[in-house]
């Protein structure tokens, strides 16, 4: 397993619990949970986590607690990451990529905490600005983001158009998703014929055949 | 004849019922520049180390909190804004002086009604039993004659769910950093104590009880065995010179 060092971890635990307090809302979902405990998989990275929510926000550990784990959720860093902060948008190629053992109710107001996760930006500047400067500055903030998103869209969008209509150089979203099924398919028919030959020749040699 | 119980004193071997009181010598030494001595000796770093152990308390609106050993009061006066104006937090403290110098700091602050300052023992802790969310105790527990009892107790009064952080000195983990450390631990720190608070024998104390202390794992399990606790964390600061073990009743 890698052993992630207790410091980095215990930032992870106060970077998610500061973030939580943002929302008072979520954090009654914690307490929900509490006496729940939660094992996150990082497939990749050979590390567990295990999540245990309660009225303090959530707390992370790597030791194994004394009792059962609740849920299990495994995946790759990236598909957790992806199903962290994206809800029903996941993408089924991700979807697949992430397994829920145990009890999946917990697991997924687990996830929920995080996707659901609303914070009032303006209220939290206004307690550093007050007021009056914390609506400006968050109005002028949005119409900022709102005009990088724009642009951001559109160029990601032209972009797309010119690589897969004019240049021909990536395939389309629906396209790539069929290719990646019949990559499975073909793999799954792979282990098939593979067991099946295995299984021919461990009968030829009991016979006596090989 | 029935032999006499004894423990550290530093390096010297004291009967158990003395120590109390030659802690107690010590702190009514240097509680009126304790501040300032704790602000020079770790170069300041002593705030970050607490601030990282208020963020783990996981302190929430509502909580009850005890700040053991609390002395000048300035992780209770964090706490205190962490709990807001439905929680409360406990300074406590065995040393009357100490106390008074956080019992005035705390009124300076306006923060009366939310710390109360209570002289007790960390043995014998004076509350219900499953009563308390969280307890600290930063740079005390080595100074408590019987450390397993004083867990116990702690123990004893924490709700379930709560968590006990126990800030304190401890022993680097890296060989070129232990050296350096060991170096001014016994050659500048009691001198810097002579200079400016004018007490080098409380300093020389000071850097013994360090050494004398259980190091990380070793406290560790006594937190398990003899403390009681179901769970126990041990996050390294500045290199192993301070550690916080974090301890959890289930």
């Amino acid at each position: 397993m890698f052993p992630l060092p207790n410091p980095l971890l215990a930032l992870a635990e106060i970077g998610s619990n500061r973030l939580l307090a943002l929302d008072p809302a979520i954090i009654q979902r914690c307490v929900g949970l509490q006496g729940r405990c939660i094992a996150i998989e990082f497939t990749d990275l050979e590390l567990t986590l295990y999540c245990h929510p309660g009225n303090w926000g959530i707390r992370l550990s790597q030791e194994a607690p004394p009792g059962e784990v609740d849920a299990t959720i495994a995946g790759r860093l990236f598909a957790l990451l992806n199903l962290s902060i994206e809800d029903d948008k996941i993408s089924t190629s991700i979807r697949e990529r992430v397994s829920i053992n145990g009890d999946a109710r917990v697991a997924q107001q687990m996830q929920k905490i995080f996707t659901d996760i609303d914070i009032d930006w303006e209220e939290v500047l206004a307690q550093y600005t007050g007021d009056v400067l914390a609506v400006q500055i968050h109005q002028q903030a949005r119409k900022t983001a709102r005009f990088v998103q724009q642009g951001l869209n559109s160029l990601m969008q032209t972009n797309s158009e010119y690589l897969r209509e004019e240049a021909r150089m990536t395939p389309h979203q629906a396209e790539f998703e069929r290719f990646q099924n019949e990559v499975t398919t073909i793999k799954y028919d792979v282990d098939r014929a593979e067991a099946r030959i295995r299984q021919l020749s461990r009968i030829l040699k009991d016979n006596g055949k090989i | 004849m029935p032999k006499e119980s004894t423990t550290h004193f530093g390096f010297n071997q004291i009967p158990t019922e003395e120590k109390q009181r030659r802690v107690a010598d010590v702190f009514d030494s240097v509680a009126s520049n304790y501040d300032l001595m704790n602000d020079v000796l770790s170069f300041g770093v002593h705030h970050l180390w607490k601030r990282f152990t208020l963020e783990l308390c996981g302190l929430r609106p509502g909580h009850r909190v005890l700040d053991l050993a609390g002395g000048t009061g300035d992780l209770a006066i964090k706490q205190a804004k962490a709990v807001g104006e439905t929680g409360q937090v406990f300074l406590g403290d065995i040393n009357a002086a100490m106390l008074q110098q956080g019992r005035d700091r705390v009124i300076d602050k306006g923060l009366s009604g939310r710390i109360k300052p209570i002289q007790c023992n960390a043995e014998i802790l004076p509350f219900a039993d499953n009563s308390l969310d969280c307890i600290s105790i930063a740079f005390g527990l080595r100074n408590v004659t019987d450390k397993g009892k004083a867990l116990a107790s702690m123990q004893r009064v924490l709700k379930p769910g709560g968590r006990l952080c126990v800030l304190e000195f401890s022993h680097p983990i890296y060989e070129p950093l232990e050296k350096v450390y060991e170096f001014y631990s016994f050659k500048i720190l009691p001198k810097l104590g002579e200079w400016i608070a004018k007490d080098r024998d409380s300093y020389q104390y000071l850097a013994e009880s360090i050494r004398m202390h259980p190091d990380q794992e070793t406290l560790k399990q006594m937190m398990l065995e003899e403390g009681h606790f179901d769970e126990v964390g041990v996050y390294n600061l500045s290199g192993g010179i301070v550690a916080l073990h974090r301890a959890f009743k289930y």
